[in-house]
């Protein structure tokens, strides 16, 4: 059975270690975390409106004329969530992958410091 | 077995128990560990505040910047559209840029360590459509975009970017771009709507950012025009307008010059504007109101590649031409 000491002092921080990675990676490996913006939202919702009435209809037509390229085609607006790996400031951005693996790397490290220093003192 | 004091069951071959003391070898190497720990948590926790822009020194360019060649346009009472001079009115068809509504500008910096996005739905101004028979050349426009309005999905960053050593919000509130002319008008045929009268053509005209002017050259521009219909009546009053193009400026040529462009290599000098600007003939004052479209369910398109090319392609760089003493 695991002890509670060894349960929060390894288990528990190397967990939060692997979870903060995990959500990193999972939402796309982002530097700095980014939340959805309302505003953001909004501009969204506005795209296919646009699409209908302007960006669809417009195939290379039978005599070979091109269809407008790269100005048809509009910078993607992404407003989802992304957890970084570094705070930003002071606001929800601080949340990141350091601001929580850093205290559980110090738990880890103090809990396996401990756990060493048991497992000498067993032997002796 | 024996029970110990205190009713804790315990197993113990015998003799009594004596706490053991670890080692000093052990204790000393414990203590380094946590401290060095604890160093290290110290200075990365103090990341928010090292990533904080530090201010450099005031811009010195060789050049001379340019004084606009013409009054800025102001803004109406309404703060939604642009005064707009009569002698430009009179040259053809006004359309108002519509604020509020969709994205009407976005921003890609693409550098080594991070690729930043950013998108505003706040632009005011106008555009002045050519005559009936060539309605894409445009006489005229002028357009400010709130610095304020950009929005990057990181409120810190927002935030960073209204701050002297970026874009200077207090003393520079917009971006200004005046549209003095329009070249090489193509115009498309064989498009499937024949309501939709689309060309493309290289506009031609003079982006202000932080108080500096240069003249700019943007070629393959899209300019399309709808006249209004039940269609068109889902987006805005009257007949529309949308002028789509993307070219690419250099910050340094409007003087901001940062750490995080030449050291960290976070912002890239090279920033690629997305212009997607939806113009009609009815002001903002006078549009009726509107329920925001619903959210589409499912989107194809929007989300960006897992991998997206670190550079787009086909993407015109507009140099601007020597600044004029």
């Amino acid at each position: 059975m695991i002890s509670r000491r060894t349960l929060l002092g390894i288990h528990l921080p190397a967990t939060i270690i692997v979870a903060a990675v995990g959500l990193n990676l999972a939402t796309g490996a982002r530097v700095f975390t980014s939340l959805p913006d309302p505003d953001l939202a909004s501009m969204q919702s506005y795209e296919s409106a646009i699409d209908a009435v302007f960006r669809d209809p417009t195939p290379a037509d039978a005599k070979g004329e091109q269809s407008p390229t790269a100005a048809s085609t509009p910078t993607p607006i992404d407003n989802d969530f992304h957890f970084g790996w570094l705070p930003s400031g002071f606001s929800l951005g601080a949340l990141s992958v350091l601001t929580f693996a850093i205290p559980a790397a110090i738990a880890l490290g103090v809990g396996l410091a401990r756990r060493n220093s048991r497992t000498t003192n067993s032997n002796k | 077995m024996c029970l110990a004091e205190g009713g804790d069951l315990a197993t113990h071959s015998g003799g009594t128990h004596m706490p053991q003391r670890p080692t000093p070898r052990l204790a000393q190497a414990s203590i380094f560990g946590l401290r060095s720990l604890a160093l290290a948590a110290g200075l990365l926790l103090t990341l928010p505040a090292l990533a904080q822009p530090k201010a450099t020194e005031p811009a010195k360019t060789d050049k001379p910047a340019t004084a606009p060649s013409a009054a800025a346009a102001t803004i109406a009472p309404s703060g939604k559209s642009l005064i707009i001079p009569d002698a430009l009115k009179a040259k053809g068809t006004v359309y108002h840029a519509l604020p509020g509504g969709g994205r009407q500008a976005s921003f890609l910096s693409d550098a080594p360590f991070e690729k930043i996005t950013g998108h505003s739905n706040a632009i005011l101004g106008f555009a002045i459509a050519g005559p009936d028979a060539d309605p894409a050349n445009l006489q005229g426009g002028e357009w400010l975009l709130p610095i304020n309005s950009l929005r990057t999905g990181n409120s810190d960053r927002d935030s960073h970017l209204l701050k002297p050593e970026w874009l200077d919000a207090a003393k520079f509130p917009h971006l200004r771009f005046r549209l003095t002319g329009v070249q090489n008008i193509t115009p498309l045929t064989g498009v499937k709507d024949p309501a939709l009268r689309t060309s493309t053509a290289t506009l031609v005209g003079e982006m202000t950012i932080k108080g500096v002017t240069k003249s700019i050259t943007i070629p393959n521009a899209t300019i399309r025009l709808r006249a209004k219909s039940t269609a068109t009546a889902a987006l805005a009053d009257g007949d529309l307008l949308f002028i789509s193009c993307k070219f690419q400026l250099t910050l340094s040529d409007f003087g901001i010059k940062h750490t995080q462009i030449t050291g960290a290599k976070k912002v890239s000098n090279t920033i690629e504007i997305d212009t997607q600007l939806l113009l009609a003939t009815v002001a903002p004052e006078d549009q009726k109101p509107r329920e925001t479209p619903a959210k589409p369910t499912d989107k194809p398109a929007d989300k960006p590649a897992a991998n997206p090319a670190s550079k787009p392609s086909g993407v015109p760089i507009v140099k601007p031409p020597t600044a004029k003493p």
